[in-house]
């Protein structure tokens, strides 16, 4: 029967991440200046094992379930967005056992095809092609990458021919986002199929949570310390509501994913569920940082509070993963993904 | 871990109504709506059927004040909504039983006044009602406003107002009133009464005419000079005197946090049968003859619907399983219901616009789901309401109390 509540395990380790995030927090304006996250605080996240969340036993990792790990990612993140995200992001070839540090570069079709052909293929062994727009890490790493091989999509590691050019970005500065050239040699993993795009849907969403948490939070005590007209803004309804329909969404998109990261832990692996709950997510957390803006009026606008900042990551995280209109179609077929593609 | 699994039992409970709802409510569904009426048939079906509000719980606080125990109550009560509700909310809320009644007795009754008034209700062969009046024409989501007064007298109490929008007002064999002995004493003046049919003074007065839910009896009920016995007070003189004061607001505000998890669920199957509904006539009439674009135009409708409609369950069971486990649960039944309450019209409306073709009328059965969703937002807390409570759980948190 179904139930809501977590096992001593997963409540720690969220309560791990929960606390790194806070050491984190009073550094984020930093890392956004330096376009990198303090070294210091990648040793300590290191020590602390965050890197190794999902990675599998065997592989030396923790191997928590998508669901265990999402739980503690959104914990950060909802403490520390910017260093959270630029520090965990890009550990999401861990899933498929990758060594930390080790990119993970998506060149590969979207579901339905048609809406995102694959942009790196596979010649005779030899893997070439470009992700426009990936996190990798600051030094020249290893990768796993996602590339088309004869009619399906299949994981490599490389470990050399990874060129990479960072890229100007909106937001999300300690992150190293680049436009990645690849062009050399990969060994085969496996198949990149359904079941490991699902993976990595569930792993982006509870990130996108995290900063609707973040954004939340700090809304609602700004809303209620800022004076006007004599009392707490929190107490006009306009503002009240919006906070409590912010709150709203964040629970229906926390739900969502951690339905989809379930399903997936049991082997029933959805890719259309996870679809939907990356798309709400996305969707939450853009409405929340934009209303953590509003709600804070001029100073949501100025960079003495983090909110406008949020709003600029949030956008830019969302350019990270698929769009909106191929989620939507990732999402449940109306009639299936044969009809859709011949119509 | 969270789990989001049924079991066996449960998705056999599922599907067993769920087939019910089928096979004997939806073919009496329109007809219903137009007359009025649940055909009387439907209540010996249900009854053969077994199919009664014991699918539904009576006492979602049963066993309150021993040692914590996880209970599956209300769980089961969701599942159950949610499937006759997909059916035809009507006929749901139509069935024999304690209805909103229950809760409050429940909660606060004695013992010898929760075998007084569930005991009716063993006797199948009669359809028997609760109902709950708690609304007046000046009063509805400020509970502290109600203005129907309850005055001592030598051996009980005398009533005196009118109550609004009491569902099952009509046919109700006791109903649960909210009353004041003063105004001005606001919620410290609240009590709470069960109100037998034949008592001299009480009656109904009109059946409201509505939006949609037409075939349920919501009614007016009117109170003049309408002496209730000293033994009709719920929970006895001692209830009230033993905790000085506001249990009588309490009694309603908890009703509503075990009532409003079974309100979404309700709007989540009338939700889900639209969208169902919209998806059968999109495939049969529009797929192949239209271009690729106006096709994903419509997938991408649906698709949202689904989504929003599967975060509106989730809300829902949560709340629901919050309160099976004796948590907190105010704001997550406050959060279920303002969710899908709201989406499940905006899902209907959609459903309807999908399906719209210029020259047809809409489809009967959407055009009614159209109008039965629309109260889900209003009963049982208005969509403004709940977000108030939500507002005000939020700002507890960081222990700050605004003036909401």
């Amino acid at each position: 029967m179904w139930r809501f509540d977590w096992d001593e395990d997963s409540r720690s380790v969220a309560g791990l991440a929960r606390d790194f995030g806070r050491l984190a927090m009073p550094f984020e304006r930093e890392a956004a200046a330096a376009a990198d996250v303090p070294k210091a605080l990648t040793v300590q996240a290191e020590e602390a094992g965050l890197f190794d969340l999902l990675r599998p036993e065997g592989a030396g990792g923790l191997g928590l379930s998508l669901l265990a790990a999402g739980g503690a990612v959104a914990a950060l993140v909802a403490e520390a967005p910017s260093i959270g995200t630029a520090l965990l992001w890009p550990e999401a070839a861990g899933i498929f056992g990758a060594p930390p540090h080790t990119a993970f570069l998506d060149g590969g079709g979207g579901t339905p095809a048609y809406l995102r052909p694959a942009t790196v293929s596979v010649a005779k062994g030899r893997l070439k092609g470009r992700v426009a727009f990936a996190a990798v890490l600051p030094e020249a790493a290893p990768a796993f990458v996602v590339a088309r091989d004869g009619d399906q999509d299949a994981l490599f590691a490389m470990r050399s021919g990874i060129g990479t050019e960072r890229v100007r970005t909106m937001g999300l500065e300690p992150a190293h986002l680049a436009a990645v050239e690849i062009d050399g040699e990969g060994e085969r993993k496996g198949v990149f199929g359904p079941a490991e795009r699902t993976a990595i849907l569930c792993y982006a969403a509870p990130f996108f949570h995290g900063y609707a948490r973040a954004a939340l939070s700090y809304a609602r005590d700004y809303a209620a310390r800022r004076q006007a007209f004599g009392q707490a803004i929190g107490a006009f309804q306009g503002v009240a509501f919006h906070l409590s329909e912010m709150a709203m969404e964040n629970e229906a998109a926390e739900l969502l994913w951690q339905e989809a990261a379930w399903a997936h832990a049991r082997g029933e692996s959805d890719l259309s569920l996870a679809a939907q709950a990356l798309r709400s997510a996305k969707d939450t957390a853009w409405k929340s940082a934009n209303g953590c803006v509003g709600i804070l009026g001029g100073h949501g606008f100025v960079d003495d509070h983090p909110a406008e900042r949020w709003l600029r990551d949030v956008q830019t995280l969302s350019a990270l993963t698929a769009n909106r209109s191929a989620l939507a179609e990732t999402g449940r077929g109306l009639f299936g993904e044969e009809v859709g593609e011949s119509a | 871990m969270p789990d989001f699994s049924t079991t066996p039992q449960e998705s056999a409970l599922r599907a067993y109504l769920n087939n019910f709802a089928r096979t004997e409510i939806r073919p009496r569904s329109l007809e219903a709506d137009q007359s009025e009426e649940v055909p009387t048939d439907f209540y010996d079906v249900a009854r053969r059927s077994s199919v009664s509000l014991e699918h539904m719980p009576r006492n979602p606080r049963a066993g309150e004040g021993g040692p914590r125990k996880e209970r599956t109550t209300l769980r089961m009560g969701v599942l159950a909504s949610e499937e006759l509700a997909w059916g035809d909310a009507s006929f749901l809320l139509s069935l024999p039983g304690p209805g909103l009644g229950g809760p409050p007795v429940s909660f606060i009754g004695t013992p010898e006044q929760r075998d007084r008034f569930f005991s009716i209700f063993d006797d199948a062969k009669v359809p028997h009602y609760g109902a709950y009046a708690l609304t007046e024409p000046e009063a509805g989501s400020d509970v502290a406003r109600i203005r129907t007064r309850c005055e001592e007298v030598p051996g009980g109490f005398r009533l005196n107002g009118t109550k609004v929008f009491i569902t099952n007002g009509g046919r109700a064999d006791w109903v649960v009133v909210f009353a004041t002995l003063d105004p001005e004493l606001g919620r410290a003046g609240h009590r709470t009464f069960v109100v037998e049919r034949g008592t001299p003074g009480f009656r109904v007065g009109r059946r409201h005419k509505k939006l949609g839910l037409r075939a349920n009896d919501t009614s007016e009920l009117i109170f003049e000079d309408c002496v209730v016995p000293e033994e009709n007070l719920l929970g006895g003189r001692q209830h009230y005197e033993a905790r000085q004061s506001k249990e009588g607001f309490k009694v309603a505000m908890a009703t509503f946090d075990s009532t409003r998890p079974l309100v979404a669920a309700m709007a989540v199957g009338i939700a889900r049968a639209a969208a169902e509904r919209a998806r059968e006539l999109i495939q049969d009439r529009y797929v192949l003859a239209r271009a690729l674009p106006r096709y994903r135009a419509i997938q991408a409708a649906l698709d949202d619907m689904d989504t929003r409609l599967r975060a509106a369950r989730l809300l829902t069971w949560k709340a629901a399983f919050l309160a099976d486990v004796g948590e907190p649960q105010s704001r997550a039944a406050s959060m279920a219901k303002a969710y899908a309450g709201g989406e499940a019209v905006r899902i209907c409306r959609e459903a309807l616009e999908l399906t719209a073709e210029s020259g047809e009328g809409p489809d009967p059965f959407l055009e009614k789901w159209f109008r039965d969703i629309r109260v889900f937002d209003i009963f049982e807390g208005t969509a403004e309401v709940q977000r108030l409570v939500i507002a005000r759980r939020l700002f507890e948190e960081i222990g700050v109390k605004v003036g909401l």
